[in-house]
C-alpha cells in the first residue's frame, strides 16, 4: 500500500451521501453480493453512513428531529445533484462575488446549511471582524435562496455551462499564499 | 468532513471472483481491503470512489490469484481541526460526553470542552449547563448536537510498536488507532433545538466584546 496523495480532494457530505446510497443499490440489496461474507465490512460502513444521513429508525421518540441537510438537498434535487456546486446557479457564483470566504467555509455551509446568524458566525472564522451584521444576514438569505431554489426555475443544463474563471482574491485564498511568500523571503 | 485519498496498492483477485467482471471484482477486492478501516494518518475509509489506474492482471508461481497493481481514490472520513458538524449525543460520564457520528464514535468532549459551568449529574447521566441560576440546559443522551472539532489523537498500530504499561509489562490489547476529541463551548454549539430561533442574541455579548477589543469603539446590542 502507499498512499500517494493523502489528500486528494474535499468532499461534501452531500456528495458522499450520493455515493453511499449509489453503493449501497449493489453492497445492500444485490443478493449475491448481499450473501458474500467477505463484503461484511463494506455493508457494515455503508449502513453505518445511511444511519448518519437518514436518520435512525430505531430512535427513541421525544428526542428533536433532525433531517441532515445532505438528505435534504437529495431530496430537493434527486435528478441534479451537481447544480448547487458547478454553473450559475451554484452556491459560489451566488456568494463569491459579494464576500471572500475560503474553500472550508464553504464546504461547511454546504454540510451545515447555516439557517440562523448564530450557525454561520460559527463556520466563518472570526465572522464579526470580518462582515458587517447585515451581511451576515443577506449571506443567510443567499445560502437559503440557492439552497431551495425551484428546480423548475433552473434551465437544463446550468451545471455544464463553461463559465469563466473567478478571480483568485475572491475566493480569499490569496492572503495565505502571501504570508507564506513573505515567508520564504 | 470527507476527503479522497488517492492510493496504490497490489490487489489479489481470487478464482472464485473470476465470474465478476473485471471492473466489480477490483472494486470489491479493494473494498474488502480498505472500508470501515482507518488508515494511520489519513483517517477512516469508507468506500472507493473510482479507479484510476489498473494493470494487467498476472498470476504467480503456485496459487491461481489474479494480481493487478491499481491506483484509485478512496472516499476517507477525515474531519479537519476546527471544522463544525452534526453528531449525536451517545453517552456520558464524569469526565464528558461521547459523540457518535455513526461512522464512529471515537469522538470525545471532555468536560474542559463544555460551556462553563456545566455539570455532571450522576442521577440523570448527563451534563448540563447553568448559564445562570434556576436555568438549566440539559445535553440528553440521543440528541443531535453541532460540535467543534479540536484535534485528533492517533496511536500507531504497528505490530512492530510494543505498547508497555506504566509498570513496563506489556499490553496485548490495543485500543483504538484514533480519537478526535470536539467542543461545544461556543454559542450555536452544543443540541441544535437549543439555537432554534435565536438571531444570534446569545452571540451578542461575544461581538462587543470582540468589537471593543478591535477598535476600542462599543456598539449598543439591540
Amino acid at each position: 500500500m502507499h498512499i500517494k496523495t493523502s489528500q486528494s480532494a474535499l468532499l461534501s457530505n452531500h456528495e458522499v451521501y450520493q455515493h453511499i446510497r449509489a453503493e449501497s443499490e449493489h453492497y445492500l440489496n444485490d443478493e449475491t453480493a448481499n450473501r458474500d461474507k467477505a463484503l461484511s465490512n463494506v455493508r457494515e460502513i455503508l449502513k453505518d453512513g445511511l444511519r448518519y444521513f437518514e436518520g435512525d429508525p430505531s430512535a427513541p421518540p421525544g428526542l428533536t428531529q433532525f433531517v441532515n441537510p445532505a438528505k435534504e438537498i437529495s431530496d430537493l434535487h434527486p435528478a441534479r445533484p451537481m447544480t448547487l456546486y458547478k454553473g450559475p446557479n451554484s452556491l459560489l457564483r451566488a456568494l463569491a462575488p459579494k464576500y471572500r470566504l475560503n474553500k472550508a467555509e464553504y464546504l461547511q455551509i454546504y454540510n451545515v446549511r447555516p439557517t440562523s446568524r448564530i450557525t454561520l458566525e460559527l463556520i466563518i472564522e472570526e465572522a464579526t471582524l470580518r462582515f458587517r451584521e447585515e451581511e451576515l444576514d443577506d449571506m443567510i438569505d443567499t445560502i437559503w435562496r440557492v439552497f431551495y431554489e425551484e428546480e423548475k426555475d433552473i434551465p437544463a443544463g446550468v451545471e455544464d455551462q463553461e463559465m469563466e474563471k473567478l478571480p483568485d482574491e475572491m475566493l480569499g485564498d490569496s492572503r495565505r499564499k502571501h504570508k507564506k511568500a513573505k515567508r520564504r523571503a | 468532513m470527507f476527503i479522497l485519498t488517492t492510493i496504490q496498492d497490489l490487489v489479489q483477485i481470487t478464482p472464485e471472483d473470476f465470474n465478476k467482471t473485471s471492473a466489480r471484482a477490483i472494486k470489491d477486492a479493494i473494498n474488502v481491503k480498505y472500508s470501515n478501516k482507518v488508515v494511520h494518518k489519513v483517517g477512516l475509509c469508507i468506500c472507493m470512489w473510482d479507479l484510476l489506474k489498473a494493470s494487467e492482471g498476472l498470476i504467480g508461481h503456485g496459487t491461481g490469484l489474479v494480481n493487478v497493481n491499481v491506483e484509485f481514490r478512496m472516499v476517507v472520513l477525515r474531519p479537519f481541526c476546527g471544522e463544525i458538524l452534526h453528531g449525536r449525543i451517545k453517552s456520558a460520564n464524569s469526565e464528558g460526553m461521547v459523540i457518535d457520528l455513526d461512522f464512529t464514535y471515537e469522538v470525545f468532549v471532555p468536560h474542559a470542552n463544555l460551556f462553563d459551568p456545566s455539570e455532571y449529574d450522576p442521577q440523570e447521566n448527563a451534563w448540563i449547563w447553568r448559564p445562570e441560576p434556576g436555568n438549566e440546559f440539559f445535553f440528553d443522551k440521543g440528541e443531535t448536537v453541532l460540535l467543534r472539532i479540536v484535534r485528533e489523537e492517533w496511536f500507531d498500530q504497528k505490530p512492530s510498536i510494543v505498547q508497555k504499561d506504566e509498570q513496563g509489562n506489556v499490553v496485548e490489547r490495543r485500543g483504538v488507532p484514533w480519537r478526535i476529541i470536539g467542543a461545544m463551548n461556543t454559542s450555536g454549539l452544543g443540541p441544535i433545538m437549543w439555537w432554534e430561533g435565536q438571531e444570534g442574541e446569545e452571540g451578542g455579548e461575544e461581538e462587543v466584546e470582540q468589537q471593543l477589543l478591535e477598535n476600542g469603539d462599543v456598539e449598543m446590542e439591540e
